[in-house]
């Protein structure tokens, strides 16, 4: 029996104290969401600013620590990530950990710079962060963002940056863009960025979606605006998309990431008034390119689904076949020729595409090295590129005709 | 001679036995090695290994059945002594050079992963010497069970590990589909093919196994499934990471579960996949210090082998901390493995060419 007492006490102690080797208690830990880079004013110094979650505020053990603000924000200068993460320390108690880090804001200014890629590639070896982090562009520096960036609901910044990632797919304004993502572009494909900004410019477009962060007519509220991409080659920013190109780039890829978006446009059966539409997509878009000839080709088809449930103009859309072909066909032409621009734009300032197109390139050739010498990007500049989107009316709303004001107007 | 334990084991605990001797490769730097050679064709290699494999096993095979003893007793039936013996000591340095090398790797990723202030040194003692050596000294029945209890688990996590993460996949790739060229996947799939040669080493418990025809079923299953999981999952992860950039990445299967989510709020569920992997990792340790000890104790001609695990095990230990870090025992383990594909590859057709030249010279 004593013989047994003591196995099973190793057996036991190894079962419950095998768990102290490296443990961590909750409030020893500061869980840094969000980090902002920055140039510093020296020559290779970056600045790193770390928003850390005060996990107490809006849960039960709120009551303890009713003073205490959401979120501690600490800015450090240092060479790079990992030292300004220990640099950090010499102010804070708690020690500062990425396992919940979902948000990488960069400054424009750092993003356009050649240090950034140096900065962000060296980021990934350390085993701490995590590759589903959203990365950030922002016009300001990213610590001025931070700083100003006060919602007014959710008060505990890592859900507000989780709530806004999830309303991302519904709009489509900016690109759902991970560091997994910028990493499997890092050569001459062109990578989009979310762009985002706190300082409000407000323009007036006729269009609804061809804003760029900070354009939007707000006149309330957060000053934050997320909309548009930052587009990024080898590693460092060269321009920025808007809303509206941003929606297209996405709709051109394979795989889209949108489940819904609603835009505009002029209305064909009354060029007064606009028409707003639900997208929504079901099916891949089908993309060929064909290397055989020179310049390549590129054929893409994007089907859709359109919902329309807003009718300026008021014309009865629902029991007139003639006009429901006619404002598929506007449709269609519309975002063709939008689409087309883009390819365009693309094609000479930027001389790369977003749209994952190497990939389906890639499925023309027998080896890596083939496709590697072929040299995508140049011939993407000289592509002819076909676009075709396909466009089904699925329903429109909620009322069989539009409501009979107009009629009794006149 | 010795019996393990009672009874003898059923077909279904030697597949779960090769399976976790073979299926775990998925998850320590084996896919770098085979990613690095394929590029985005490295999801081929495991299956044109398995088939270069399967020519040798099935030699192997019915001369197992006809002399109804293991691999190597009939080594030295066929080979006569003294060469048997240096098979033996052969196939021993192989598979436990790779059991020292392969702890190692195992350590590193701990460390690198999840536990950065852990030491290498109590991660190898803890694994190795506790672990993995207490399963192997209770026995080979204890062994299959234990690989009964858990393999299931491990191919069901599996599944759901690729399904949590089906949605960040695009297809697209895997293309080009010959990654490196024809040539390159054909020759690295030979270099690489000691990955499956278990599959011919197992022969050794040909004595243990209930009949010819559970061994016979266990190992066909036993080649193909570890094989087809590696092959997935090296498409799961040029899918997900994509070219270059999935070559750069140290430890891919463990990115991966990083990147699982379960809906969106789980999305931390890599805790649950490192304490599955660990116990697959003891399991696989234990397989091996236990097949290492067997064949140690044939070339000394030593019948309690069982008392070898336990100085086999610390040596392992010792062994796997000589490299400073885990690239370098990365170049060592290569090496090894290049020269077990051969032996492996051979070693049943040698053995069936002496079978047939002594049954003619004997008339």
């Amino acid at each position: 029996m004593r013989r047994i007492g003591w196995k099973l006490g190793i057996v036991l102690a190894a079962l419950f104290l095998s768990g102290c080797g490296e443990r961590l208690e909750l409030e020893m830990q500061a869980f840094v969401v969000a980090i902002g880079l920055d140039k510093a004013e020296k020559e290779n110094l970056i600045e790193v600013t770390f928003q850390i979650s005060n996990p107490q505020v809006n849960t039960s053990q709120a009551a303890e620590a009713q003073k205490e603000p959401p979120a501690d924000i600490v800015t450090i200068t240092a060479p790079d990530l990992l030292s300004a993460k220990e640099m950090a320390q010499s102010s804070l108690p708690r020690k500062i950990t990425f396992s919940h880090l979902e948000t990488i804001l960069i400054g424009e200014e750092l993003a356009r710079d050649k240090l950034f890629k140096h900065i962000i590639g060296s980021a990934i070896i350390d085993p701490e962060m995590r590759r589903e982090a959203m990365m950030i562009v922002t016009k300001e520096p990213a610590k001025d963002f931070i700083k100003n960036n006060n919602p007014t609901m959710e008060t505990r910044p890592h859900k507000y940056y989780e709530f806004i990632r999830q309303n991302w797919k519904h709009t489509g304004y900016v690109p759902l863009s991970n560091l997994n993502t910028f990493y499997q572009r890092t050569d001459h494909e062109l990578f989009l960025a979310v762009y985002a900004t706190a300082q409000r410019d407000p323009e007036e477009h006729e269009n609804d979606d061809t804003y760029l962060a900070g354009q939007v007519p707000q006149s309330s509220g957060d000053p934050v605006q997320m909309m548009g991409s930052a587009i990024l080659r080898n590693g460092q920013m060269i321009g920025t998309l808007d809303g509206e190109e941003t929606r297209l780039s996405q709709l051109l890829r394979r795989k889209n990431l949108i489940e819904a978006m609603t835009a505009s446009f002029p209305d064909p059966a009354n060029e007064e008034y606009r028409i707003s539409v639900v997208f929504n997509r079901s099916e891949n878009s089908k993309i060929r390119v064909n290397t055989d000839r020179s310049p390549a080709k590129v054929e893409v088809m994007v089907p859709m689904k359109m919902r329309i449930n807003s009718n300026l103009s008021l014309e009865d859309y629902t029991r007139n076949e003639e006009r429901q072909k006619r404002l598929v066909k506007a449709v269609e032409e519309r975002l063709e020729k939008k689409s087309d621009e883009l390819v365009m734009k693309l094609q000479e300032e930027y001389g790369g595409e977003p749209f994952v197109w190497y990939a389906a390139t890639r499925k023309n050739f027998w080896t890596m090295k083939q496709f590697e010498d072929y040299g995508w990007s140049e011939h993407f500049t000289e592509a002819d590129v076909d676009i075709d989107f396909e466009i089904e009316i699925e329903s429109f709303g909620e009322q069989i005709r539009p409501p009979s004001l107009k009629q009794g107007g006149k | 001679m010795i019996r393990v334990s009672d009874g003898k084991i059923g077909g279904r605990e030697f597949f779960a036995i090769i399976y976790s001797m073979m299926a775990i490769r998925i998850t320590n730097s084996t896919p770098n090695l085979l990613l690095d050679s394929g590029i985005t064709a490295a999801w081929m290699m495991p299956l044109l290994s398995a088939a270069f494999l399967l020519g040798p096993l099935l030699l192997l095979l019915p001369l197992l059945k006809k002399h109804n003893i293991g691999l190597v007793d009939l080594l030295y039936k066929l080979t006569g002594n003294a060469f048997g013996r240096l098979i033996t000591l052969a196939l021993f340095v192989a598979i436990f050079s790779s059991t020292s090398l392969n702890g190692r790797n195992y350590a590193d990723i701990v460390t690198t992963m999840y536990y950065p202030e852990t030491s290498v040194l109590l991660i190898m003692v803890v694994l190795i010497l506790g672990a993995s050596f207490y399963i192997a000294h209770r026995g080979l029945e204890a062994v299959s069970r234990t690989a009964l209890l858990v393999v299931p688990v491990f191919m069901l996590t599996s599944v759901f590990l690729i399904i949590s993460v089906a949605s960040q996949l695009n297809y697209y790739y895997v293309f080009p589909i010959a990654g490196s060229g024809a040539g390159t996947i054909l020759k690295d799939s030979v270099a690489y093919s000691a990955f499956y040669g278990d599959i011919i080493l197992i022969g050794i418990l040909y004595a243990y196994v209930r009949s010819h025809g559970a061994f016979r079923k266990a190992a066909l299953w036993g080649l193909w499934v570890p094989a087809f999981k590696m092959a997935v999952f090296l498409a799961v992860y040029v899918m997900m990471f994509d070219y270059p950039a999935v070559q750069n990445i140290a430890f891919p299967y463990h990115h991966l579960t990083r990147m699982a989510m379960i809906g969106t709020v789980a999305n931390h569920v890599e805790a649950v996949f490192l304490a599955l992997w660990f116990i697959g990792a003891s399991l696989h340790f234990a397989i091996y210090l236990y097949l290492s000890a067997f064949l140690l104790g044939k070339v000394i001609n030593y019948r309690e082998f069982e008392y070898l695990i336990l100085p086999l095990a610390g040596i392992a230990v010792v062994l796997g901390m000589i490299p400073d870090n885990h690239l370098q025992g990365e170049q060592w383990r290569k090496l090894l493995l290049e020269v077990s594909s051969g032996l492996f590859l051979l070693l049943p057709v040698l053995l069936w060419v002496l079978d047939r030249f002594r049954k003619k010279a004997k008339p």
